[in-house]
């Protein structure tokens, strides 16, 4: 065992330093990091990183406090940590359509959206146009973050006028200095994919200002409608059914936050909104993503999640938004929606939410927020109604069907009238999902397009609406 | 003692809906898709300070109420209570003697007739919510009706749940609304005409 190192970390202004004696040379500077939350409190300063102050360095908190031996560091504040803790939250209210890997120590963040944006696919028959949902990027934070916006490479394939595979990419009407968080970052990234904000450039410009794909512009321009159909339809999807006012109709534990008055607008806060609202209110406005009704003469309001809004980003209320999160930092404002059909208006004083309902402003004296989550017994797709099944799948692919009916002569008739047809061979590869990228396994609801034939999950078929495939009579992109 | 009878719920307003209700509030969490069950404020109080003042002896008595529905949703309105003073309790029982039962009916039918018998409350001092094999053994037997319920207590943990029957199923114990009334007499006399019989 080493000789206990004395670490000396210099504060956030640079003016004083703060002397830390490891226990030993093994101690991880996790350890460092733990006790300089006092001096640095997660509420006002949200998590710290560490920087080598010779080399600018990013200090992985797992190593042991003898490699940082003889070395000063600097305490950095809203960096790395910060970035990740938003994207964290992020993460949660977009039910995991947003993931991302970080390497301890790198200041460059994978990241991963599951968003519908146009792929083209080349082939010896042609190339196609299909909505893909999986898509990469890389953020890499410079330096001098958040001074200067992270550097986003894009990474995987993508038709589209602002994107393209291996270059550097920005969000469309997103300024870094209105707004420099990451989290709004990625939420106006999502919004440039999935096409809600985009830059067709001119029609009959010689100089194509930010346009990276001339073809994908002219495809967008003729299909804009479709696209943006699509993007609100995913976007702004309810993730779970909802058949009534949550009381009545959900498996969950509801508690009362304040005290109720008889008589007032009921509103149900689900666990995963009331921590968008905490997370996302203290940087962030946004839209309140729900359901909304009346039980006998009373109206409720059930809020599920929270979706960021980027400044100067899409400012059409969704279809499913409910009300509004006023950010407490007040960077931008959303625009008003105090009526009849987005009543609710939520932000947060001394760290609490409030929350009005329509033009009243007297604020609630109290809502119901989740407090525990059974498993829900119904099937959890097909929430609204918004979201039909407009192609049936009966697998499998045609092409498959062949090599199966090769390889395994079938006990039953084909004409079996099942919906879905499973592979019960090891000789095929597991065929792939022309949506999500991923293996479609036996034990996985899969089938084929009976248009086009391409294959996808019943779930990925449910998120879409649509068969991913632009071309075909049953696409997702058509208008509804 | 008439505690086998079937009741319909009564149309009223929920208690979250009506304008006559208000600082509701919850004590545990609330189980949705089943009965909801909306406490007076002077009961809850009554429950919790006697079942402290006596601890660690149990106590306990009878709550009466109305039985309600609002489109589908049943609920219990409880605005008063009867305790028992009399017989025997211990840290782990408590009996209900035929007297006590003799007491009720009497302040049932001259103070409170239309309210229905809702089910017993008793205090668990130091055992948590959960109804003990006694307790599961007298709700089965005696409070099975859908408006009935068993309120427990606990003072040491200050919580407070009920179960209830429901389709042949005990329910795990759920929080309660606790609700305060602009005129506690109206609503009681409401109550009472709502059910003539």
């Amino acid at each position: 065992m080493g000789e206990a190192p004395q670490i000396f970390v210099r504060t956030s202004d640079g003016k004083q330093f703060h002397s830390w004696a490891s226990p030993t040379a093994e101690t991880p500077i996790a350890k460092l990091l733990e006790s300089l939350l006092d001096e640095y409190p997660l509420s006002q300063h949200g998590p710290i990183d560490l920087v080598d102050e010779s080399s600018g360095k990013l200090i992985d908190p797992e190593v042991s406090a003898g490699t940082v031996a003889n070395r000063i560091l600097a305490v950095r504040t809203r960096y790395v940590s910060d970035a990740l803790g938003q994207l964290d939250a992020l993460r949660v209210q977009e039910a995991s359509a947003v993931d991302y890997f970080h390497e301890p120590g790198s200041s460059t963040i994978a990241l991963n959206l599951w968003y519908p944006g146009i792929v083209r696919i080349d082939s010896s028959g042609g190339s196609k146009l299909v909505v893909k949902g999986s898509h990469r990027a890389m953020l890499t934070l410079p330096k001098d973050f958040p001074d200067k916006p992270p550097h986003i490479l894009w990474l995987s394939p993508i038709f589209h006028p602002n994107l393209s595979a291996d270059n550097e990419v920005w969000p469309m009407m997103y300024n870094w200095s209105d707004s420099p968080s990451v989290l709004t970052l990625v939420t106006a990234l999502i919004d440039t994919v999935v096409g809600l904000t985009i830059h067709l450039g001119r029609r009959f410009s010689i100089r194509r200002c930010q346009v990276q794909n001339s073809r994908a512009s002219n495809w967008y321009r003729r299909n804009r409608k479709a696209v943006a159909s699509l993007a609100k339809r995913t976007r702004y999807r309810l993730d779970g059914p909802l058949m009534g006012r949550p009381l009545e109709s959900t498996n969950v534990h509801w508690n009362i936050k304040g005290a109720l008055t008889g008589g007032d607008p009921t509103v149900f806060l689900s666990r995963r909104a009331v921590r968008g609202i905490l997370e996302i209110g203290i940087r962030n406005s946004g839209w309140l993503i729900g359901k909304q009704g009346r039980h006998g003469q009373a109206p409720w309001i059930f809020v599920e999640r929270i979706v960021p809004l980027p400044p100067h980003g899409n400012s059409e209320a969704p279809a499913n938004a409910v009300g509004v999160l006023r950010g407490e930092q007040g960077q931008h404002e959303p625009p008003p929606t105090n009526d009849q059909l987005r009543p609710l208006d939520v932000h947060l004083q001394d760290g609490e939410p409030v929350l009005r309902f329509g033009s009243s402003l007297k604020p609630l004296t109290g809502y119901l927020v989740e407090v525990e989550t059974v498993l829900p017994t119904e099937p959890t797709l097909q929430s609204d109604g918004v979201l039909r099944q407009p192609i049936t799948v009966r697998g499998p692919y045609p092409e498959q069907a062949r090599q199966l009916s090769q390889a395994h002569e079938p006990e039953t008739s084909p004409e079996g009238a099942r919906s879905i047809v499973r592979l019960h061979t090891k000789e095929l590869e597991p065929p792939v999902c022309i949506y999500c990228g991923n293996l479609c396994f036996t034990d996985e609801e899969w089938g084929a397009c009976v248009e086009c034939g391409f294959i996808m999950h019943g779930e990925c078929l449910h998120q879409l609406g649509g068969c991913p495939n632009t071309d075909c009579p049953r696409t997702a992109l058509e208008p509804r | 003692m008439e505690l086998s009878v079937s009741r319909h719920p009564i149309p009223y307003h929920l208690p979250i809906d009506s304008d006559g209700f208000k600082n509701i509030v919850t004590d545990g969490s609330i189980a949705t898709k089943q009965l909801l069950v909306f406490l007076s404020h002077d009961v809850y109080d009554f429950i919790r300070n006697q079942s402290r003042e006596y601890s660690p002896q149990e106590i306990g008595g009878v709550l009466l109420g109305q039985y309600c529905i609002d489109n589908d949703t049943r609920f219990l309105i409880v605005p008063t209570a009867v305790a028992c003073d009399l017989g025997s309790a211990t840290p782990v029982s408590i009996q209900f003697p035929p007297e006590f039962w003799q007491r009720v009916e009497e302040v049932h039918t001259s103070e409170f007739p239309g309210l229905l018998r809702i089910g017993p409350y008793h205090s668990h001092p130091g055992y948590g919510i959960h109804p003990s094999g006694t307790d599961r053994t007298t709700i089965l037997n005696a409070f099975s009706k859908p408006h009935h319920i068993s309120l427990i207590y606990d003072p040491h943990s200050d919580q407070i749940g009920f179960t209830c029957w429901d389709d042949g199923v005990l329910k795990t114990p759920s929080g309660c609304f606790i609700y305060e009334h602009k005129q506690p007499e109206d609503l009681v006399r409401q109550l009472m005409d709502a059910r003539p019989e």
